[in-house]
């Protein structure tokens, strides 16, 4: 054949050839934001796996002697009211959020994916019932439904979890219908079609893979979602039960003392923010990075 | 038009005196455009220069990415930026540099649109899908003629019935969804033309059109701009477009101009050998069957890290020891107005 | 191209074929009208031959390649391939026959996974129909593809965006040779390329006929100049209809439907010279709405030589010469 001998044009042309994921990575370690995100959340991976090293105290050690301390040598974020380590509590409260964030939003993910990619697949009566069911627990605020669920089912970390989760199911739903609906559509879809490709074959192996990133994306903002939930649940009572430490139960904890004592509802308050925000920018970075076409340029 | 109409070029950047009569009333020089991105900087113009003369039609030839939109969205100041920027360079309309305006300032607002016009290979993108035709035609013309709220329907039924869409007070009432791809272009070309302008720049105009709509587009443009004594700017890679409506051609390869001359002269003696493999490589309506194409071989360069020597040298199949050890060669000028960037004689070399 | 293919036989036969769509608007999705996107195409596709489809858009070409791949069902009227009636077999049973046939698509970087690497997006129509076996042997096949299309076999990790335009067609390219088919449908298969790149595929299109005997095109393109140059015998269409079907050195020379005649002037000679000679008359008017094709013969409020009877008889597809079919009254 006349082009079996051609030399490959691309390496001629670009010499220092760099693969897909080497730029992917190049890319993300420009964007200081993500950078930013990453070493919060790598930093709170790392304090809630450690955390019995790295906490001064026993998280629920009560010493009534010494209660609602200021910030000193000996307790470097004070004292609660029943006189915990503020920082052993937030080093252990770490892994409550983590559990609860990552936990929530996996079965989420697997929930939501699943009934968005048959629903969005096979179209007709199917996505007619599933998107149906999933608009009317969207209608639900997400908190209103966890606090329902949450009140029927108990308190406890397990419970928190299955709230949560349940009630983040429908956007990724949505999001994973929408998603395989556009890449249905996509010519290379046709191509499997047209090759005699099962239907199941180009689901699995077609279309979840190229609505990953987007579901990606989204699960990685939302993590900081639920990690907030999980807060607001523990606020109003309802979450994580007490002695456990965990960051929303400890920003409630504080509520009482707020004008007298207010560092020991901004502490554990300040820890949701950046986490959220860390998780958000992590999952903005990916956002940037996962599409192949923005780094079409060569 | 006339071989003694179209300008001489000596040397490279600065064209040479043209016929006493007639100077150019746009002239581009040097000019640069850089696009930043992630993996460098892509010197998507390098050193352009062109000119233009009252009542004439231009080409500017091209493949993706050799930068003959970048040019005429840099003359328009019309450039994303970021990632677009204009290097340097110069581009004078009627004795002012036009990059010295401010991208939005009044003088730049009053030529673009007013008196240079442009207009987009995707018609639908280019309209508003909820204001209807004819208020969209009024905005166009109260802007670029400089009115304001003294226009009235009329203005734009004028306009449509002048790029020919039937039931033209009728239609004036629609909205860019009604109307089919062509007749949006012919909505674009009346906006374009609404106020007489000098210079009507025309990116692909007809790329995304069925050929029929096309010829169509090609010859309402071309009798139009004749009317108004106007200059046309076809920016295409369609040769046969070319071949049969353009007086003159800069042929555009990696950001320079490559070759540039008389419309037969650069068909009937093409003196680069980016040219000569363009025109060797499309297929002819009216060729012997079964006749075989010949291609370049090879792609495009990337534009970033560049060599400093000739762009087209890697697919070049007349390529001598010069071309390895040197910079890219200037534009020569071979004949009257036809200059080429090559060290090699083709057309000695061909036979 | 092969001019005089050894094998005469038919490998496909349009008959009477329609594809009809439904349009649907509103939120109960109410019917509002048929648009008649292929209505009544005879066609046969001998062994080895390129047939080119032309026609402006929404004239049914593309329709007509999806639909012999039958990723549409026809509404009427079969599809006969390889002396087999496939129009109205369901997905299971289409299996066999798209092994033996295949697509090449008009975007080249739509049509592949952007997420999988060449060589997997290649040797997938080898998994799917359990080809070759083993690792070696499948790997062996990749790279043997590779090399046909003029692809470096070390290419093969890469992601679809990380090649050129015309390489990615290239990779389209070897993924529909890899069950050695019969018939290769390729729908607009250069137009999204740069120039230089279109006469590369092109050639290699040739090429791979030449070179794998028996091969058969359905070459589908709006570019005339591109559709003769690689074509047998040429099909013009307009409005769902075929207007005329002929060798394609007839085309040129003698064409006989006045929308040939209209698209043949309509379509410029890179050549000034040869431009300076030609006539232009330019076809006036646009083409209707497939939803509401005019009567007659459709092309009759466009053409230049419309008689009454244009305006109520629809034309049949005649044989005015040797293999030269028309639909026109005045034919």
């Amino acid at each position: 054949m006349r082009f079996a001998a051609q030399r490959d044009p691309l390496v001629v042309a670009a010499p220092q050839h760099m693969s897909t994921r080497q730029v992917a990575v190049h890319l993300l370690l420009r964007k200081g934001l993500f950078m930013f995100g990453a070493v919060v959340i790598t930093l709170m991976i790392l304090m809630a796996i450690f955390a019995p090293l790295l906490a001064p105290y026993d998280p629920n050690a009560v010493d009534m002697q010494n209660s609602l301390a200021k910030p000193s040598a000996q307790h470097l974020l004070g004292t609660d009211n029943l006189g915990r380590d503020t920082l052993s509590r937030l080093i252990y409260g770490a892994r409550t959020s983590l559990i609860v964030g990552l936990a929530a939003v996996a079965a989420a993910v697997i929930l939501g994916g699943i009934l968005g990619t048959v629903a969005g697949f096979l179209g007709g009566i199917v996505q007619a019932v599933i998107m149906r069911i999933v608009d009317m627990l969207m209608s639900i605020p997400m908190l209103l439904l966890a606090l329902t669920l949450a009140a029927v089912l108990g308190g406890g970390l397990k419970n928190v979890v299955i709230a949560i989760s349940v009630s983040m199911i429908p956007p990724f739903a949505r999001l994973m219908a929408a998603q395989t609906i556009t890449i249905k559509e996509r010519d290379f879809v046709s191509a499997q079609r047209s090759m005699g490709a099962p239907k199941w074959r180009t689901m699995v192996g077609t279309v979840m893979p190229n609505a990953y990133p987007a579901v990606l994306v989204f699960g990685t903002m939302q993590i900081g979602a639920a990690i907030l939930g999980e807060a607001g649940l523990s606020y109003l009572g309802i979450g994580i039960q007490a002695p456990t430490a965990a960051w929303g139960a400890m920003v409630s904890l504080g509520f009482p003392y707020l004008v007298q004592y207010p560092l020991l509802s901004i502490v554990p308050g300040v820890a949701v923010m950046l986490v959220v925000f860390a998780f958000n920018m992590v999952g903005d970075g990916l956002r940037d990075v996962l599409d192949p076409r923005l780094r079409g340029t060569s | 038009m006339s071989e003694a109409t179209t300008g001489t070029m000596s040397g490279a950047a600065a064209p040479a005196a043209a016929p006493a009569s007639r100077t150019p009333i746009l002239e581009v020089r040097d000019l640069r455009v850089q696009f930043k991105t992630p993996l460098g900087t892509v010197n998507a113009v390098d050193g352009v220069s062109y000119e233009l003369y009252e009542d004439e039609i231009v080409a500017v030839v091209g493949e993706s990415g050799c930068g003959k939109s970048a040019t005429q969205l840099a003359v328009m100041q019309l450039l994303q930026s970021p990632p677009g920027r204009i290097a340097g360079g110069e581009v004078v309309f009627e004795g002012q540099d036009l990059l010295k305006f401010k991208k939005n300032g009044p003088e730049m607002r009053k030529v673009r649109g007013g008196q240079i016009a442009m207009i987009f290979q995707e018609p639908i993108n280019s309209l508003n899908p909820v204001l209807t035709i004819g208020d969209q035609l009024v905005e166009a013309y109260e802007l670029h003629c400089g009115l304001k709220g003294q226009t009235d329907k009329q203005v734009a039924i004028d306009l449509l019935k002048m790029v020919g869409i039937p039931a033209a007070e009728k239609r004036v009432n629609d909205y860019p969804h009604q109307f089919s791809g062509g007749m949006c272009q012919r909505v674009m070309i009346a906006m374009g033309l609404s106020c007489s302008p000098r210079i009507l720049i025309a990116d692909e105009p007809t790329t995304a059109l069925d050929v029929t709509t096309q010829a169509q587009m090609l010859e309402l443009m071309k009798n139009l701009v004749r009317e108004m004594h106007a200059s046309l700017v076809i920016v295409t890679h369609n040769l046969g477009v070319v071949a049969r409506y353009v007086e003159r051609i800069y042929v555009m390869y990696a950001g320079r101009v490559v070759e540039s001359g008389s419309t037969k002269d650069i068909f009937g003696n093409p003196r680069h050998p980016y040219t000569l493999g363009l025109l060797k490589s499309v297929p002819r309506l009216d060729e012997v069957q079964g006749s075989r194409l010949i291609p370049i071989e090879g792609m495009p360069p990337n534009l970033i890290d560049m060599p400093g020597t000739c762009a087209f040298l890697p697919r070049c199949p007349y390529a001598v020891e010069q071309c390895r050890t040197e910079p890219w060669p200037e534009l020569t000028c071979v004949g009257e107005g036809h200059c080429a960037r090559c060290y090699v004689n083709v057309e000695e070399r061909r036979s | 191209m092969s001019r005089q293919p050894a094998d005469q036989q038919e490998i496909l036969r349009l008959t009477d074929l329609a594809v009809h769509f439904p349009v649907r608007r509103g939120i109960w999705q109410r019917k509002m009208g048929i648009v008649k996107a292929v209505d009544g195409v005879n066609l046969t596709v001998k062994r080895g031959e390129t047939l080119g489809l032309v026609g402006e858009s929404g004239c049914g070409k593309t329709t007509i390649g999806r639909t012999v791949i039958r990723l549409y069902k026809p509404t009427s009227g079969s599809v006969w391939f390889e002396g087999k009636d496939i129009s109205t077999l369901n997905e299971r049973e289409l299996r066999p026959v798209r092994r033996r046939m295949s697509l090449i698509f008009q975007d080249p970087s739509g049509s592949l996974d952007p997420r999988k690497s060449a060589g997997n997006i290649v040797g997938a129509p080898l998994r799917i129909h359990h080809l070759v076996k083993g690792r070696k042997e499948y790997s062996e096949r990749v790279e043997q593809l590779f090399r046909l299309v003029g692809l470096d076999p070390s290419m093969i990790d890469r992601v679809p965006h990380e090649f050129s335009g015309g390489q990615r067609q290239r990779i389209g390219i070897a993924r529909a040779l890899a069950c050695d088919p019969s018939l290769i449908i390729c729908d607009e298969p250069v137009s999204a390329l740069d120039v230089s790149m279109q006469a590369q595929i092109m050639n290699l299109l040739s090429d791979l006929q030449e070179g794998l005997g028996g091969l058969a095109y359905i070459f589908i393109a709006h570019d005339l100049s591109v559709v003769r140059h690689v074509s047998d015998r040429v099909a013009v269409m307009y409005l769902g209809r075929i207007v005329e079907l002929t060798e394609s050195a007839q085309l040129y020379v003698a064409p006989k439907h006045p929308y040939t005649q209209a698209l043949l002037a309509a379509v410029p000679i890179p050549d000034p010279f040869v431009e300076e000679a030609r006539e232009h008359a330019i076809l006036e008017g646009e083409i209707p709405s497939p939803l509401n094709p005019p009567t007659g013969c459709t092309f009759h409020p466009r053409c230049p030589y419309c008689t009454a009877a244009c305006k109520t008889q629809v034309p049949e597809l005649r044989e005015v010469a040797d293999g030269h079919y028309v639909s026109c009254l005045l034919a």
